[in-house]
């Protein structure tokens, strides 16, 4: 049975603020089939999602959660993938590239950044799912919070040219060697995830820019090739993550 | 203090008690709550209730695809389950019995 927009809202919602509580995987997927099966027979009989919140999405979402352990092992084993990975993205670029180094501001400023951005998503994260802010609200905050990142990020990237210098920097084939490795990683993520745009996001990340290191063009040249490639390539994800989700839920749309 | 607030205390109890005539699931629990007259649960209320009681072990409960409707959670009591619905029988007996001769004597 179809379910009416307001119930299958408050079920992802559900999902995202339990999940960002650190709970447990499967008791998450247990509880949203069990209150799906309830919003089914709810709405067949005429009733909404208020009653099964009682009114207040926050409170209800709190009781439930208040009722589950925070599962701290699942979260410590998602940890180092995780991290493999942000260095990955951190990296790999670069050693492509041949520009990698690395100086003392890198080392402290990224691992921050990293960590505060990804704060500052649960943050709104869980805001939004109990919220229930406008669509134009919440795409306006993830886009002031991707500004924001993208700003500091380049604002670490200047002074790191300008002021420091680097204490390391790999030879040629050394970078080579990093770069292979933050390609193993990207390939490792996405089996562990079973997510394939874990994998084909990197490829249009660094894909232009590992074929432009055997083609012969000017500097701008391989800037725009390598800017677009990475435009398509987000477009084509987001296409494509599109087309799934209206495959999956038609009524959504 | 709203009849809601006042449930609160005992809706495990009382989840207990519809469990105990049967194996059942979430809204059905509602349905057979609302025949014996409680009107004032919000719906969703039950199931942190239900997950507390399947954490301390006194109910046991089982995913089941049905024919027609939506894919169900069915709840049974455990061995344990049915003794706290007896302890909780016991305690209601005295506890009402109290409330009712303190009201009654006011009137």
């Amino acid at each position: 049975m179809v379910l009416s927009r307001e119930s299958e809202e408050f079920i992802a919602n559900l999902r995202m603020y339990l999940m960002t509580s650190g709970k447990n995987d499967h008791e998450i997927n247990e509880i949203a089939e069990e209150l799906r099966g309830h919003l089914e027979d709810a709405e067949s009989h005429g009733k909404t999602v208020d009653s099964v919140t009682g009114g207040s999405p926050q409170t209800y979402l709190e009781n439930i959660s208040n009722e589950m352990k925070t599962d701290y092992f699942g979260l410590v084993r998602l940890a180092p993938m995780f991290i493999l990975l942000l260095i990955a993205y951190f990296i790999t670029g670069s050693a492509i590239r041949g520009d990698l180094n690395f100086s003392l501001l890198k080392l402290i400023a990224y691992p921050a950044i990293a960590l505060l951005s990804i704060g500052a998503y649960i943050y709104f994260f869980r805001k939004m799912s109990v919220a229930n802010y406008s669509k134009k609200k919440e795409l306006s905050i993830f886009i002031a919070l991707q500004v924001i990142i993208t700003l500091s990020l380049m604002a670490v990237l200047f002074m790191d040219i300008f002021f420091f210098e680097p204490f390391y920097i790999p030879s040629r084939e050394t970078m080579w060697v990093i770069a292979a490795l933050g390609a193993l990683v990207f390939i490792a993520g996405a089996i562990w995830s079973k997510t394939w745009f874990t994998l084909i996001l990197p490829l249009f990340l660094f894909g232009p820019d590992f074929i432009l290191q055997f083609l012969q063009y000017s500097e701008t040249t391989e800037l725009i090739i390598s800017a677009s490639g990475l435009y398509l390539g987000i477009g084509i994800v987001v296409l494509i993550l599109y087309w799934q989700n209206k495959k999956q839920n038609p009524h959504k749309l | 203090m709203s009849s809601s607030q006042m449930l609160k205390g005992i809706l495990d109890g009382c989840l207990l008690g519809i469990i105990h005539k049967g194996e059942t699931y979430g809204y059905e629990m509602i349905e057979k709550l609302e025949i014996y007259g409680f009107r004032m649960v919000s719906e969703g209320s039950i199931y942190p209730v239900l997950m507390r009681l399947q954490k301390d072990g006194f109910v046991h409960s089982v995913m089941k695809e049905s024919p027609s409707g939506p894919k169900r959670k069915y709840y049974t009591l455990t061995p344990a389950g049915e003794e706290e619905y007896e302890q909780f029988k016991e305690r209601w007996e005295s506890l009402s019995h109290s409330v009712n001769r303190l009201v009654k004597e006011e009137n």
